[in-house]
């Protein structure tokens, strides 16, 4: 079972996030043409490849309960604010990823000067759509890299973890190349949603294991713990629901839209 | 890493310190960050929704 959801978490997290990276590429090969895209590509996935292989056993070098209690503090990390901004996009405090109203607007901002001889441009080195692709893929790459390197370290399986996430990267090159469109039709705050109760689950287990906590019935506990996270998040939706809903005096209007914006623009991404 | 609210990191860590003393002082202290970590979301969530948009 604990094999299984570890699977599920890493193959969703990859997926949600390659599926964002990939209407960088799109939008940049677009305007831009394949050539330098493509070394972009790759030399993200060599630098990602690079701090899985260097991260990975690095970690499992500490001690058992040290390495619980990190890999559960960047597990409760990630998943804590993976699952934040799920429940505010639920609710439409933060707006819906848009696939592609992101491709319409990355093409006009990609796009070449007028007076630029695109044929040219396409099959030169181009830096500007090197950077743009290697930047979309590493950046959205980098969190999904951390996740297998804990995950990977926790379960002490890393080949499942590096594989779980591999499947879902061509699962969604493979969906890109078919449609050759952005993959707007993925419940992407969905799939976020899941992700983050489940990083938050394991990080929730295995740090408190770490610092000496012992779990009655054991492995059975990450369920109960799924679900009691489960739970909160459908109580969280519904207070946020009737609080959006109450009108609000003028001052604290504007005391809660700045926490909003704020935590909004800093957070463009994910 | 620590996202758009670095509350909530800070929270992660504070939460296992405690179910660790907790745990260390021979309490049954596996609900202590479960409670912990739910209180802040709830908290971090609330803020960050502006009332009667």
């Amino acid at each position: 079972m604990r094999t299984v959801i570890l699977v599920a978490a890493t193959a969703l997290a990859c997926a949600v996030e390659m599926v964002e990276a990939l209407t960088i590429v799109l939008a940049a090969a677009f305007t831009r043409g394949w050539h330098s895209v493509r070394i972009g590509i790759v030399a993200a996935l060599v630098v990602l490849a690079a701090v899985v292989a260097l991260l990975g056993p690095a970690l499992t070098l500490l001690p058992l309960e040290t390495l619980r209690v990190v890999v559960g503090f960047l597990l409760l990390t990630l998943g804590l604010q993976w699952l934040r901004k799920a429940l505010l996009r639920t609710v439409g405090v933060i707006p819906l990823h848009d696939e592609e109203k992101i491709f319409e607007r990355d093409v006009k901002e990609f796009a070449l000067p007028a007076t630029a001889d695109a044929e040219a441009v396409r099959h030169r080195f181009d830096p500007y759509a090197f950077t743009l692709s290697f930047k979309g893929v590493f950046l959205e790459g980098l969190e999904v890299a951390f996740i297998v390197v804990t995950i990977g370290a926790a379960h002490k399986d890393f080949p499942l973890a590096i594989f779980s996430a591999l499947a879902a990267l061509v699962l969604v090159a493979i969906a890109g190349v078919i449609v050759h469109r952005p993959l707007s039709q993925v419940p992407e705050n969905t799939m976020k949603l899941v992700v983050g109760l489940m990083l938050v689950t394991f990080g929730t287990f295995w740090g408190a294991e770490g610092v000496g906590v012992h779990w009655p019935g054991s492995d059975v506990m990450i369920l109960a713990i799924l679900a009691f996270y489960g739970v909160l998040s459908f109580v969280l939706v519904e207070v946020m629901r009737r609080r959006t809903r109450r009108p609000l005096a003028a001052p604290e209007m504007g005391a809660a839209l700045t926490a909003s914006a704020s935590s909004d623009a800093s957070g463009t991404t994910s | 890493m620590i996202g758009d609210d670095w509350r909530l990191a800070v929270g992660a860590a504070g939460a296992l310190a405690v179910a660790g003393v907790a745990a260390h002082a021979g309490v049954s202290a596996w609900w202590v960050s479960p409670a912990i970590l739910a209180t802040l979301l709830g908290l971090s969530v609330t803020r960050a929704t502006p009332r009667g948009s």
